[in-house]
């Protein structure tokens, strides 16, 4: 298989008054097409500053990001914009719905922005993804008629809509109980298997660890252990 | 195709920004019910003013000054004080060539000076107005406000009409008997008395304190000797103001031109003091209503900016579903242009209805100012005017100050760091 993201040396450094923080230093990993990849580590040691680095949410200080082969530095705000619509879709640990659209409307807003399709594809598209992650009926509610499982289906369902190529996740089941995070990474799984989307997601549940094909372990910054497993 | 697509993610956004503007009802409420109450209270204001040009301009038409006055260059120089000294000359050649213009009505002669009325205890300065009492009401609508008899009926009693304000002020009635007096065209003192013929009530406060006699009376109480200072002319009549202003000011232009020696003043040019008025009051309304919306446009700010500070992980959301900063920008752009545009139609509909009140009931004027004279031709009820041109550029301007206050707090919502307001969590 290819490599879908390769990172080389990448760093990013703050500010923090007058002395710099590594967030991350001196990354270097290759991410495969279709890969179930789960990156773990305590708190502050850059899980979360890698993904959105690969997300392009934000600019490593120094190093290179390559996605299919091509370099994503030094592009503008509007390309960063249309790479993030085209490939990339994002799964948070509080869900972030927007509380004024419905759960459908939830799920078509990254079809409605991405504008590739007409609006009975869209449509389509979106009951299509809803059914699947078992929230068919539920279309119409707004997301604080939701339980917090039923958010977190909604917010995967938003991300996976658009057929993306990567899935970036942080903390998915941080906010949900253990029976509930179990549903929602068999979920994330069985969509990784059937759709060959690749998906990388931060977590600390040790169950979540389990369902991962490869773990990547971070701390201060660097790599500590990268462990490919046969799940 | 792609211009649907586009439509179809506008329309989202929209959706998006509607709901939102509702999210925080109070809030929003708040906002509209100002700009709803400043643009309403502007164009009712409008009206009024509009229907206080109107009516004052009639009154002065129908009233006091004809659609053209001519008197003499002279004269006209010193008209403030009342001279008898310069007299009309050449009064049929002006006649007949007035009368060759299809659009004049009626013709008639008048002659003002300054007079003391007295009722044996009190006396007052008056404005003493002498008429043909033939054909005077052929140019002039006083007929309509008089109450007793006509100067024309020819009684064997030397009469005067009164303005009713001036009689009520002497305690004068129908049949009272007055002393008027006054300088002669040769400068001598003279008085006589008159009896109450009728009296006047009309909507112009300055004609009610007036004093009218015939000229039968004034050739022997001011020595006239056929002087005459004034000849009025009526045109006839039209629907739209601004064309009987039109033909007045045509005939006085072609008087000017063709008599040298007069001055031939259209009511409109008249009244160019009383509309410079008018036009200022305009300007004092104006500044009130942009001082209320700078008030609302202070609050619709304020409304974007707590709605951006509330909404920083939506931001970071749709920032990561890729729209740029320029689009989250539009979007917080258009939450305060929706809310100026219910602000301004709100204001709108309430304008409309501030506006029907005015012209269908009117505002009593004498019931309001009581005795207060504001040295102006306005009285009764006065009735507003529709201005549609005026309703739509209270409402572009509306959403315009709605635009420019969210520009700002839009800008900063743009601006945000992807990462901070999305901080992934």
């Amino acid at each position: 298989m290819s490599a879908i993201l390769e990172l080389e040396g990448i760093t990013r450094l703050y500010k923090k008054g007058e002395s710099e923080v590594h967030a991350l230093d001196g990354i270097n990993l290759s991410i495969e097409k279709g890969e179930f990849t789960a990156i773990v580590g305590p708190s502050g040691s850059g899980k979360t500053t890698l993904l959105n680095i690969i997300g392009c949410l934000d600019t490593p200080s120094s190093g290179v990001v390559r996605y299919n082969g091509s370099p994503l530095g030094a592009m503008k705000d509007d390309e960063r914009a249309a790479y993030r619509k085209e490939h990339i879709s994002f799964i948070f640990q509080s869900y972030n719905l927007i509380p004024v659209l419905t759960v459908r409307e939830n799920v078509e807003l990254p079809l409605v922005i991405e504008g590739r399709f007409s609006k009975t594809e869209i449509r389509k598209k979106a009951e299509e993804v809803l059914a699947a992650v078992g929230l068919k009926g539920l279309e119409d509610r707004f997301p604080r008629e939701l339980s917090g499982g039923q958010e977190q289906r909604v917010a995967i369902a938003r991300a996976l809509v658009k057929d993306p190529y990567i899935v970036l996740a942080d903390e998915p089941t941080a906010n949900l109980d253990s029976h509930m995070a179990e549903e929602i990474v068999d979920l994330m799984r069985n969509i990784n298997k059937s759709l060959m989307a690749t998906f990388i997601f931060s977590t600390h549940d040790p169950l979540v660890q389990q369902h991962a094909r490869r773990v990547i372990t971070i701390r201060d910054g660097v790599i500590h252990t990268d462990e490919q497993r046969g799940v | 195709m792609k211009g649907r697509k586009e439509r179809t993610a506008w329309s989202t956004l929209a959706t998006i920004a509607w709901r939102n503007v509702w999210r925080h009802g109070k809030r929003t409420a708040l906002t509209i019910i100002t700009m709803t109450f400043g643009l309403g209270l502007y164009i009712g204001m409008d009206s009024i003013l509009k229907g206080m040009d109107r009516m004052g301009l009639e009154n002065m038409m129908e009233l006091s000054d004809a659609s053209v006055k001519i008197t003499t260059r002279a004269y006209d120089e010193e008209a403030q004080s009342f001279p008898l000294d310069y007299g009309l000359s050449r009064m049929p050649e002006l006649k007949a060539f007035l009368r060759q213009d299809p659009r004049v009505l009626a013709i008639s002669e008048r002659l003002r000076c300054i007079g003391q009325l007295s009722n044996g205890q009190d006396a007052l300065p008056v404005q003493l107005i002498a008429i043909d009492s033939e054909t005077d009401d052929q140019v002039f609508s006083l007929a309509k406000y008089r109450t007793g008899e006509s100067l024309a009926s020819g009684g064997d009693k030397p009469a005067i009409l009164l303005g009713k304000k001036l009689a009520q002020e002497l305690g004068l009635e129908i049949g009272s008997w007055v002393t008027l007096s006054a300088r002669t065209r040769y400068d001598a003192q003279n008085a006589q008395d008159f009896m109450v013929a009728a009296l006047l009530d009309t909507p112009d406060p300055t004609i009610n304190n007036n004093v009218y006699i015939s000229f039968a009376s004034a050739e022997s109480f001011l020595d006239l000797e056929g002087l005459r200072t004034e000849l009025v002319v009526r045109m006839q009549k039209r629907i739209n103001l601004k064309d009987a202003m039109k033909d007045s000011d045509e005939l006085a232009a072609k008087v000017n031109q063709a008599f040298p020696d007069l001055a031939a003043k259209s009511f409109g040019e008249i009244g160019r003091e009383f509309l410079e008025l008018s036009k200022a009051k305009s300007k004092g309304t104006g500044m009130i209503i942009f001082i209320m919306m700078i008030i609302a446009g202070v609050g619709i700010a304020n409304t974007v900016l707590m709605s951006v500070y509330s909404r920083v992980r939506e931001i970071g959301v749709l920032r990561s579903f890729g729209l740029t900063s320029r689009d989250i920008s539009r979007l917080f752009l258009l939450e305060g242009g929706l809310i100026g545009f219910v602000g301004s139609l709100a204001g709108l509909l309430f304008g409309i209805a501030l506006d029907a009140y005015f012209i269908f009931w009117g505002l009593p004027l004498d019931a309001m100012m009581g005795t207060i004279d504001m040295g102006l031709p306005l009285g009764g009820n006065l009735y507003g005017e529709w201005n549609p041109d005026q309703m739509l550029t209270a409402m572009v301007f509306g959403i315009l100050v709605a635009l420019f206050a969210s520009r700002s707090p839009a800008k900063r919502a743009g601006k945000l760091e992807v990462t901070n307001a999305l901080r992934f969590v």
